[in-house]
């Protein structure tokens, strides 16, 4: 066994021994398909008086879909519940090199939100289209490339939040602090974006991590917006986030006294 | 064996440890003794790479705690007993912690059973009273069968039993070869689990010693003498060359003489002595007395 498995070991014994690990996927999967399937019957019941313009226009695939929110709070605790204890110091005598612990950290948190997401994708997408076939509206199947490309490149960036929820839990380590930041990093594009100048919407929303992960998973869909990037720079433009925030994360670990 | 070399470790203006310098030998357990606040468990953090030196480094045979091949196998410490996620059990932590050295799963069994906790393995660590967190520190440190031991006031919060429980084990494992290092703000708990002595206060090395060296040294060791001719003796004993003084009732306080040269001398002048007993220092008084100027809040006096 190579010291980096043994790390991603500690890790991942340290994550599935905890209760709240199971009942934030649990939770975070069963929520998720049932808010899914609650707005996919809000749209079924409505769906005889919408106008022809709105029968036309719908689109089954990325409508109703949400994100898995519980997930990142994963990430959080993966990093503030050992600074909250203190146990951080056993961590970092059993295992003193920083970046191997901050990247088996990395690494199981993705593993758990990315088999945790494939499970939420396909479940939302399947309960949305059962109701949507049920109540006579159009609906997707998987066997629909495009379907499949929401479905899988939705379960592909599950770990990126989680991951960098993560690296703001060792930055600040405060889950107050971590659950803030990245919640901010979520909405704040979307709900403050109308309060800037357009040039900020136009120019530098695209290219921050919600919005480029959208590319990805729905940029294909019609109605997705023309302001998305091509789905090939936005994958860039994920992983260059994944490296920035790693990267600021490794150096405050590195540098600091535990 | 653990060589620091001028080791310095300053707070903005706060210098919390101050140039120390100190080789710590394996096969004798060594007392790391100050008071609260004088640094210890700061050197120990940095002994174990937690903590960057501002100055001065720290060697664990000959290197740098992070660049130890398998830190888990050479050393094994307990600083924070209650720094554990409560909703482990005690079996879940010591798993984790056994996955991290790359050791086999049934090192946990033997160490639950080494410290005692083999019952209580499957209840949360949260449940713990100090005693059974100690014990499950303990348990974790020896997990990797480490050569050096490094207990940040192991005995606080455990029982008689459990003292003289840890007394055996620490004295046994330095009689195997290994470093072992116990740090302690009280003396007593000292006297009889070290056999070596470093002292610090304010962050500076006081004494680096024997426990018997650092006994004699303390002052006020003398000998308690009564007798009904108290005061032809006090004159005899001054001119032979003792510090003689006089307490309540018919007793002496008599130092620079031993006991038995004072007997010889009673009995030269046929003196009547009722009592002659050798009055050694505590170890707590010889701590204190070190110590005296380096603690950082002391009660002012109320006058």
């Amino acid at each position: 066994m190579t010291p980096f498995t043994a790390t991603v070991r500690s890790e991942w014994t340290k994550l599935v021994s905890l209760r709240s690990t199971k009942l934030l996927v649990v939770l975070g999967v069963v929520l998720g398909i049932v808010m899914t399937g609650l707005l996919a019957w809000v749209a079924g019941m409505t769906y005889d008086k919408w106008d022809a313009a709105g029968r036309r226009d719908f689109e089954p695939i990325g409508t109703a879909l949400i994100g898995g929110i519980l997930f990142l709070v994963l990430g959080v605790k993966a990093a503030t519940a050992e600074y909250g204890s203190g146990m951080i110091r056993l961590t970092l005598t059993a295992t003193p090199r920083r970046g191997r612990v901050l990247a088996a950290k990395a690494l199981v948190v993705s593993a758990i939100s990315l088999g945790a997401g494939l499970v939420l994708m396909a479940g939302m997408f399947l309960v949305a289209q059962a109701i949507f076939a049920s109540y006579g509206m159009r609906s997707a199947s998987l066997s629909d490339a495009d379907a499949l490309r929401t479905v899988l490149g939705g379960a592909v960036l599950s770990p990126l939040f989680p991951v960098i929820a993560l690296t703001l839990g060792i930055m600040l380590r405060s889950t107050a602090g971590a659950v803030i930041g990245i919640f901010a990093l979520i909405f704040a594009p979307p709900f403050l974006g109308g309060l800037l100048p357009a040039w900020f919407a136009e120019n530098v929303v695209m290219y921050l991590p919600g919005a480029a992960g959208d590319a990805i998973s729905v940029g294909h869909l019609p109605g997705a917006g023309d302001d998305l990037l091509a789905p090939g720079v936005a994958a860039v433009v994920v992983v260059a986030w994944l490296v920035v925030f790693l990267g600021a994360a490794w150096a405050a670990f590195e540098r600091r006294d535990a | 064996m653990i060589e620091a070399q001028g080791l310095s470790k300053h707070y903005g203006a706060t210098v919390a440890v101050d140039q120390l310098t100190f080789d710590i030998r394996p096969g004798v357990v060594t007392g790391f003794l100050g008071p609260n606040g004088a640094g210890k468990s700061t050197t120990m953090r940095m002994i174990l790479g937690l903590d960057q030196p501002t100055a001065g480094s720290v060697r664990i045979d000959g290197r740098r705690y992070r660049d130890l091949d398998a830190p888990v196998r050479a050393v094994g410490a307990l600083l924070d007993a209650r720094a554990v996620h409560g909703k482990r059990t005690a079996r879940q932590h010591l798993r984790w912690l056994a996955d991290a050295g790359g050791l086999p799963r049934g090192r946990v069994e033997e160490v639950l059973d080494q410290v005692g906790l083999a019952e209580v393995a499957g209840r949360r660590v949260g449940g713990f009273s100090l005693g059974m967190s100690q014990r499950l520190g303990i348990a974790g440190a020896l997990l990797g069968d480490p050569a050096i031991l490094l207990f940040d006031e192991p005995m606080n919060g455990l029982d008689p039993e459990g003292i003289r429980w840890i007394r055996t084990l620490l004295q046994r494992f330095a009689a195997e070869g290994r470093t072992i290092v116990v740090s302690s703000h009280l003396m007593h708990e000292m006297e009889e689990t070290a056999q070596h002595v470093l002292v610090i206060g304010r962050g500076r090395l006081i004494a680096d010693t024997s426990i018997a060296e650092f006994t004699q040294r303390a002052a006020g060791s003398h000998v308690h003498v009564v007798s009904p001719d108290r005061a032809r003796l006090g004159a005899l004993l001054e001119r032979a060359g003792g510090q003689v003084q006089a307490g309540d009732g018919d007793d002496l306080a008599v130092s620079g003489l031993a006991a038995a040269r004072i007997g010889d001398l009673a009995a030269e002048h046929g003196l009547c002595v009722h009592e002659l007993t050798p009055r050694r220092a505590s170890l707590e008084t010889a701590f204190m007395e070190l110590t005296h100027d380096s603690i950082e809040y002391r009660p002012e006096v109320l006058s």
